[in-house]
Parts: structure tokens; sequence; C-alpha cells
């Protein structure tokens, strides 16, 4: 049953239709890895064990009949804890929801439930979604599955989403990005990870952190699956994904992106880039200019508009924060409206010169995270010379992409000496998620990164 | 970074914190908050929240 645990879901789905495994024996499967390894790994608040194991005899009662609901019957996920789950608590990885039971499902969820998925649990997550690395001081601190001797960042804030896809804990999961928290955690564990155009996927029933920023999407080990998923939640048939990149123009960044990156990460993306050159892309050097005022752009708008959300509990429930996201959270009372605003004005700057340049080039190429996942407790990094905070460093190249609103996905690229992930990040035009997750197959279907297992 | 100007900024807010929970601010404040103001000096178009609206499917 391992073999299967780490199938594709597109896989999955096909064996199903024909009928084997069946849903039972798959939702069982993947509870005995659950109950084998979850206890470390962490990457579950909540198992629906009842609830899916009855899902998929009901699944497979109607798979025998012939009558497959959609394109993901039987197929067990994951969902991070900040998607709302009809009776099913949903905590977003917090105290202060950590009795929420929500009367109907996140509308994307309901989309997935309706094209079969069964929702095996609710993921582990940083606080609210308030943090790159995933952390959790009420339930724990989720392990990178990718080693098992040192305990390191699975990255976040959807680390749960990331550890339990990697692991073979369920054949796929969603996770929300407001600032790379799809992306991250993908690249940290050889995942890939797809970041919609801003407004593709309704984020209708998940708990916010930026409301300007906030994304949804898949977290999953193929393209192929990201766009399965991408397809049903989108409510559109599934990006076909042709496998042929020939003349495609993709600009690799190196200014601000590669140039920051650690030498394994650089390496890793460069000779992605010779990759996509083999497979008859045309590959040229470009620039974004003006990115080096991304991050300050950022925190400009989501300090104060995580503190707006939270400002009724930040009052009467201050305790109930882990201290550092409370801390975070703070930070937004010291920015002011004109501040926010021209956050706002920078990010529609930034957005004209990123679409001018996809205007020249179908794609943009650069690493997903300038770093590999590092041990829980090291919050600093060394990137081109500079000491910088672990947090900022994780983020530095996805936020940009929150500014701007285009679809990006993190795509497996490599290790580093120590054996940890490193991911790229292909970046489309504004509701091309098509080419995007074309030319992540393409690369998959060349290479075998993604086919190796933690 | 003056903690006197953030007190009075944060009570301005309608919070108030004790000085050492504010104390662990002032590192970030210090090093965000000049780079915050500093997006002013460039030239900046007006303000758009996304390249479109936000859909909501329900």
């Amino acid at each position: 049953m391992s073999e299967l645990a780490f199938t594709s879901a597109t896989e999955l789905a096909a064996r199903i239709a024909a009928r084997t495994p069946s849903p039972r024996d798959l939702v069982d499967a993947y509870l005995d890895r659950i109950d084998a390894h979850d206890a470390k790994l962490k990457g579950f608040l909540t198992v629906c064990r009842e609830q899916a194991v009855a899902e998929a005899g009901m699944a497979e009662k109607e798979a025998r009949a012939g009558r497959l609901r959609g394109p993901l019957h039987g197929v067990p996920i994951g969902l991070k804890d900040l998607f709302a789950t009809a009776g099913v608590r949903t905590t977003a990885g917090s105290r202060i929801l950590g009795e929420w039971v929500p009367d109907r499902d996140a509308a994307v969820v309901a989309r997935l439930k309706a094209a079969g998925a069964i929702v095996l649990g609710k993921l582990h997550m940083h606080e609210f979604a308030y943090g790159p690395e995933g952390r959790n001081a009420h339930h724990g601190d989720p392990w990178n599955p990718w080693d098992p001797r040192v305990h390191r960042i699975a990255g976040g804030s959807s680390s749960g989403s990331a550890v339990a896809v990697a692991a073979g804990l369920c054949a796929a999961a969603l996770g929300s990005d407001t600032g790379g928290s799809i992306r991250l955690p993908s690249a940290l564990c050889n995942l890939v990870g797809l970041k919609p155009t801003f407004g593709r996927l309704s984020t209708d029933g998940v708990v916010p952190l930026a409301w300007s920023l906030d994304h949804v999407g898949p977290m999953t080990r193929t393209a192929a699956d990201a766009a399965l998923l991408f397809g049903v939640m989108a409510g559109t048939p599934a990006p076909v994904l042709s496998g042929d990149i020939r003349g495609l123009r993709i600009g690799l960044l190196r200014p601000f992106f590669l140039e920051r990156a650690t030498p394994s990460v650089a390496r890793a993306v460069e000779s992605a880039a010779s990759q996509f050159e083999a497979l008859g892309a045309q590959v040229d050097e470009a620039a974004i200019e003006g990115v080096e005022h991304a991050a300050a752009a950022f925190l400009a708008i989501v300090w104060p508009e995580a503190l707006a959300y939270h400002q009724r509990w930040m009052r009467s429930r201050p305790q109930d924060y882990d201290p550092t996201v409370r801390d975070r959270l703070r930070l937004g009372a010291f920015v002011s409206a004109v501040d926010h605003l021209n956050g706002q004005r920078f990010r529609q700057l930034l957005r004209a010169r990123t679409e001018a340049l996809l205007a020249r080039y179908d794609l943009l190429l650069a690493p997903a995270t300038p770093i590999t996942a590092s041990p829980l407790d090291q919050d600093e990094v060394v990137l081109a010379g500079e000491r910088r905070d672990r947090r900022g460093a994780l983020i530095l190249y996805t936020q940009v992409f929150n500014l701007t609103g285009h679809p990006a996905v993190s795509v497996p690229c490599g290790f580093d000496p120590d054996g940890m992930p490193i991911g790229m990040q292909l970046v489309g035009r504004a509701d091309d998620e098509g080419t995007v997750l074309r030319a992540a197959d393409a690369y998959q279907r060349a290479t075998d990164w993604h086919l190796r297992r933690p | 970074m003056d903690r006197e100007a953030l007190k009075q900024r944060m009570r301005a807010a309608g919070y108030d914190w004790p000085d050492e929970e504010l104390d662990r601010l002032i590192p970030v404040l210090a090093r965000w908050l000049p780079a915050i103001a500093s997006l002013s000096a460039l030239d900046l178009p007006e303000p758009a929240i996304a390249p479109r609206p936000l859909r909501d499917d329900r």
C-alpha cells in the first residue's frame, strides 16, 4: 500500500474508476499511515476518520455501480485547517477558534466534495496563517519529512499540507497563500504548489490573513494533479497539459532573485532553465525594476489588514495568541492609512512592470525560496553575504507575486547538499494558469525530482 | 526608534500594551517603517487592489 500512498491523485482517480483500489482500501491505507507517522510529523490537526470511512464506503458502492461523482471520485485529500468544513472543527491553528465548528463548507471545499474528493482531515498550519515557518506554539511544530533525524521546518504557513502530501498521508491538499504559504512549503517539501491568479478561486469560507493578498490553491506531487484540482475548484475544465513547450519564451529573473539565492538553489534553478531550453523553450535573462521595494509594500499591506481582522480578539483575548504571532499582529497598529495606500499604489506599479515583462515572455522563472529547509530554531540565514531573519528570507521571492496577483507555481528542481528539496517558481500572465502548469508538467515529464521520496 | 512616540501611536489606535512587549517590536519597526515610508518617494500610480476584482462564487 506504500506504493499507492505516493501515487498521484490523477492516477488514483483513474485506478478507482477502474475499480482497483477501492476508495475504502485507499482511505484505510492512508489512515494506517497517519497512525504510523503523524504523531512525529504533525501533518494533521483533526483526522476525520469515521466520516472519511463512511464516505469511502459510499464512493465504493457508487463506483461499483458505475456512478462516478466527478474527476476526484474517491480520492482522499487534506485541507489546511482554515478552510471551513461543515460539522468539522476548523481552528486556523489557533486556540481562539479551537472550538469553532462551521455549519457549511468553504466554496472550494464544496466543489472538491462535489467532484468526489474524500476529506481525510484538517491539516496543521502556522497560527492564523501568520508565519512562513509553519510552526505552531499551541499544537507543536510540524516536522519536515525530508530529514528524519533533525527537526527542520516544513515551511508555512501551510506546513501540515506540505507534510501530509510529502509523507504520503493523503493524495493532495489545499493551502492558502498570502506571501508564499502554498509555494514555499511546497518548495521545502518537494511538492508542486499552485497559487492561481488573485481572485480566480473563491476565498469564501476561508479564514483570512490579509484580504487583498489572500489566495487559495492545491499542493500536490505533480503539475497534472494541480491542474486537476484547480479545474475542479475553478469550475472549469482542467488545463490541457500537452507536454509541448517548444517556442515558449521564458524570462529567467537574475537580479534580486537568482543573485541573492544560496549557491545550491541558484545552481538548481539555472539547471532547470537549461532543461527548459532542451525542451525547446527560449530562455533569456530578465529583471523586474523596483522589486527590491516589494517587501516594504507587502508589510505596509499585510500588517494592518491582519490586525484589522484580529482587532476584536487582540482586545479581548490577546493572551490566547502565540506571543510571536501576537507581536506580528501588533505591528499593524504602527502603519498609517497613507502607508497602506502607498503599499497598494506600489503594488499597481509592480504589477504594471511585471505585465510589461510578460508581454515579452510567456513565463518568468525564479527560485521559489532563496534557502532550503533549516533546523527549527535557526532563525537567521545569510543571503548574498547579508545576515537576515529567516521569516523575511523565506517569502522574499514569493510575496512579489502576491502583490502582482499573477499565477505562480512552485515545482521541485533539485536537492541541496543536506538532501533538502529545492523548488523553482514559474510565473505566468493573469488568468493563464494553463501555460504555467503546462511548463511545470513538461519539466516533470523530463525530470524525476518529484518522484523521489523522503 | 522613540518608544514614547510609538506609545502615543499605540494609544491613538486604542491599545495599551506593556512596555516590555512594545520593546520587542522596536527593532522590527526600526527596520521596516523607514522602508515603508520611503515608498512615498517613488512615482506611484493610483491604487488598484489586484489584477481584477475578487470573485465570490456563493
